[in-house]
């Protein structure tokens, strides 16, 4: 029935891959967010030309499942090199690695989805701040690294939160290219005896500890933040 | 290989996809609207236990709810002496999703109904409203609507989290472009699922336009 | 007596708003309440149609004895369909338009059919000169109006008493006057009302009698003109010269 002793064996081999999984969901988000912050500011711009194509893209990337956009990149990617290459770019096309495209296809959707949360949190800042800090004399450059970016940071952190646990989450479906994190080791470990029930709960038992750890940190920078921004605590 | 084959051949794995999606977006409705009930009915335990369900889900990735639906609940039926392991994989698939989704939408639900203006039920009840007339004239719809942008947010990721269900052998339109895929030997690998993305982009602006109009509609309700 | 409120105490906590209230009002009569903010003069208003609940006290009400601290459903529902409020900040029901705001305690409180009840709604708005908008939302509304939708929304059901709570404070000064006019044309007509307001002025003109709160108690009643020109209580005195140029 339920191999409880499998399951405790089996728990430490699996966490073991953890690193992969977080290093992959970090890596993602931080250029994700370079790029995100890239794109929030072409379209808040409105940076002809450029700002309704990136928001196409972003609308494709926010509106197809990660899966998809994983192999879309798994099998473009080689080709894109290989097209460069005609253009005399020197690239290897022999053999992308995998973890090259799950960062490819990772950052991209996490660029899409925060720089959605960046334009949000910017429009939740009551323009008013900016005209205060002009009326007070500083100059527009000065007014938003003032005043508008530390209090866009504080209304970012929640979906920022969201979306990188979100990308944690969605990081279990790269064994399908290769790579071994969490999920992957899960479905090596239990193919050997058909015992998929035992070592899918300690995948989601690590999950589900590592989500947390997230939320809670996030929610720590959070309240830091607020308080340095605010000088006060958002009451929850 | 024409792109018109393509589209028909993953436009085969369409009902699968659209039944999955209506299926687990009902239930995880109904499964929102009770917890968001018991939530709310300020019994310490009830919200606990509401509370710990939206944390598991919360940390648990979709394709791991439909592989523990698929594997867990034929066996947890089996100690009740029901076998179940030969029941339709859309059912595994709907229970998994609804579950996940439940939680998210209880949330949704929960944070609507908290945030509609406690002067408009008292008005309700100032004109002679019981309880209940307040609850289903003012408090629902104003919840409904408050929660709207959430609900449509959801929804979107439900049909992205559908093409999760080839774990379980499922014949939805990610398995159809997978198949394909595999049939062809890497020929027009890319141009397959450029096709599938493009065909799920198409359903979720679908789902953003109707959301618009219904927006549009009520676009004097400001809440 | 129409209501009358014996000993009504309340309490939030560890802070007591109403120190045993006694206030009795007459079919007809137009009662103004007035006194510094915080002072629990729309907590008590709030206690009459129950709102809020009193820790204790008693109210007779169309010769119904009603014990405060222990209130049945029908009672709360029975007085709720003889009384109506008016909100300071209108809370006209966001989800419906203007008519359906009027129509809704019509249908849902009295029981009446829809075709009535609109019927009766479209005849109250007209009175008021608010028929154009009838289809419109409260947000697609002026505040000045929302009131006077509220005020008809009020009035509507019939109710043998309509209980006003700060009617005019969240109006821009421009749209006071239109909201006034409305509240006086109602006592005009012999409608019981009991008005919590810092319009000093409506007090001293359409007021049958003032009373002064403060602190949870009722510290002073009379004619506008025995609380306005000659008032005996020194609390009362104070508060008048504090506001003098309001009135």
């Amino acid at each position: 029935m339920f191999d409880s002793n499998f399951a405790i064996q089996s728990f430490p081999k699996i966490l073991a891959v953890a690193p992969m999984t977080i290093y992959l969901s970090i890596i993602a988000a931080i250029i994700g967010l370079i790029l995100a912050v890239l794109i929030a500011v072409v379209r808040e711009r409105k940076v002809p030309v450029l700002s309704p194509i990136i928001g196409i893209i972003v609308s494709f990337i926010r509106g197809t499942p990660i899966i998809v956009q994983m192999y879309v990149v798994y099998y473009g990617l080689p080709q894109l090199l290989i097209a460069l290459q005609k253009w005399g770019i020197s690239t290897n096309s022999s053999g992308v690695p995998a973890i090259m495209v799950a960062i490819t296809a990772y950052s991209l959707n996490a660029a899409s989805n925060i720089s959605e949360s960046i334009r949000s949190a910017y429009h939740s800042v009551d323009y008013k701040q900016y005209e205060a800090a002009i009326s007070v004399g500083m100059t527009p450059v000065k007014a938003m690294t003032r005043i508008i970016v530390p209090q866009l940071i504080a209304n970012l952190i929640p979906n920022f939160s969201n979306i990188f646990i979100d990308l944690i989450k969605d990081t279990a479906l790269v064994y399908n290219i290769g790579i071994v994190e969490i999920m992957a080791k899960a479905n090596i470990i239990s193919s050997v005896g058909f015992k998929y029930i035992e070592t899918y709960l300690d995948a989601l038992i690590i999950y589900i500890i590592i989500c947390w750890i997230f939320a809670k940190l996030f929610q720590i920078s959070e309240v830091i933040i607020r308080r340095r921004v605010f000088a006060t605590q958002r009451i929850n | 290989m024409k792109v018109s084959k393509v589209i028909v051949t993953l436009l085969n794995g369409l009902p699968e996809t659209l039944s999955l999606l209506i299926a687990s977006f009902f239930f995880a409705s109904l499964i929102g609207l009770g917890m968001a009930w018991l939530y709310l009915r300020k019994n310490p335990i009830l919200s606990a236990l509401a509370k710990f369900y939206l944390g598991i889900v919360r940390g648990t990735p979709p394709l791991l709810m439909l592989l523990l639906s698929y594997f867990g609940l034929p066996k947890l039926f089996t100690l009740v002496g029901i076998n179940i392991n030969d029941w339709a994989k859309i059912f595994f698939g709907i229970v998994g999703l609804s579950i996940g989704w439940g939680a998210y939408l209880e949330e949704a639900f929960r944070s609507a109904y908290l945030s509609v203006d406690k002067g408009q039920y008292e008005a309700a009840l100032s004109v002679g409203m019981d309880a209940k007339h307040a609850f289903f004239q003012i408090l629902m719809p104003q919840t409904f609507l408050i929660a709207l942008p959430n609900i449509e947010n959801l929804l979107i990721g439900l049909v992205k989290a559908t093409s999760l269900v080839y774990v379980m052998g499922m014949v939805d339109m990610y398995s159809e472009a997978t198949d394909l895929s595999n049939q062809n030997q890497g020929i027009y690998q890319l141009e397959i699922f450029i096709i599938l993305a493009l065909l799920y982009w198409l359903i979720v602006l679908l789902i953003e336009w109707v959301f618009r109009m219904f927006h549009r509609y009520y676009r004097y309700v400001e809440i | 007596m129409l209501l009358e409120i014996k000993s009504l105490k309340k309490k939030f906590a560890n802070n007591t708003v109403l120190k045993g209230i006694n206030l009795s009002i007459k079919a007809g009569e137009v009662v103004v309440i007035i006194g510094p903010s915080g002072s629990g003069k729309t907590t008590l208003l709030r206690n009459i149609n129950f709102l809020e609940q009193a820790d204790s006290g008693t109210m007779v009400f169309k010769d119904k004895q009603l014990n405060l601290a222990n209130l049945s459903n029908e009672e709360i529902l029975w007085v709720r369909r003889h009384t109506a409020m008016v909100f300071q900040n209108y809370n006209l029901f966001k989800n419906k338009t203007a008519i359906e705001n009027i129509s809704e305690g019509l249908i849902f409180g009295q029981n009446r059919s829809k075709k009535d009840a609109l019927q009766l709604a479209k005849k109250a708005l007209d009175s008021v000169g608010l028929l154009d908008k009838q289809d419109f939302y409260p947000a697609q509304l002026s505040g000045g109006q929302q009131q006077r939708i509220g005020i008809v929304r009020a009035t509507v059901l019939n109710p043998d008493i309509v209980l006003f709570d700060e009617p005019t404070s969240a109006l821009d000064p421009e749209l006071v006057g239109t909201v006034l006019y409305d509240m006086k044309q109602l006592a005009d007509q012999g409608q019981t009302m009991i008005v919590v307001t810092h319009q000093m002025s409506f007090a001293r003109n359409v007021a049958s009698r003032v009373v002064f709160f403060a602190d949870g108690e009722i510290i002073e009643t009379g004619t506008p003109s025995e609380v306005f020109d000659h008032p005996k209580n020194k609390r009362t005195k104070q508060f008048l010269s504090a506001i003098a140029e309001d009135y």
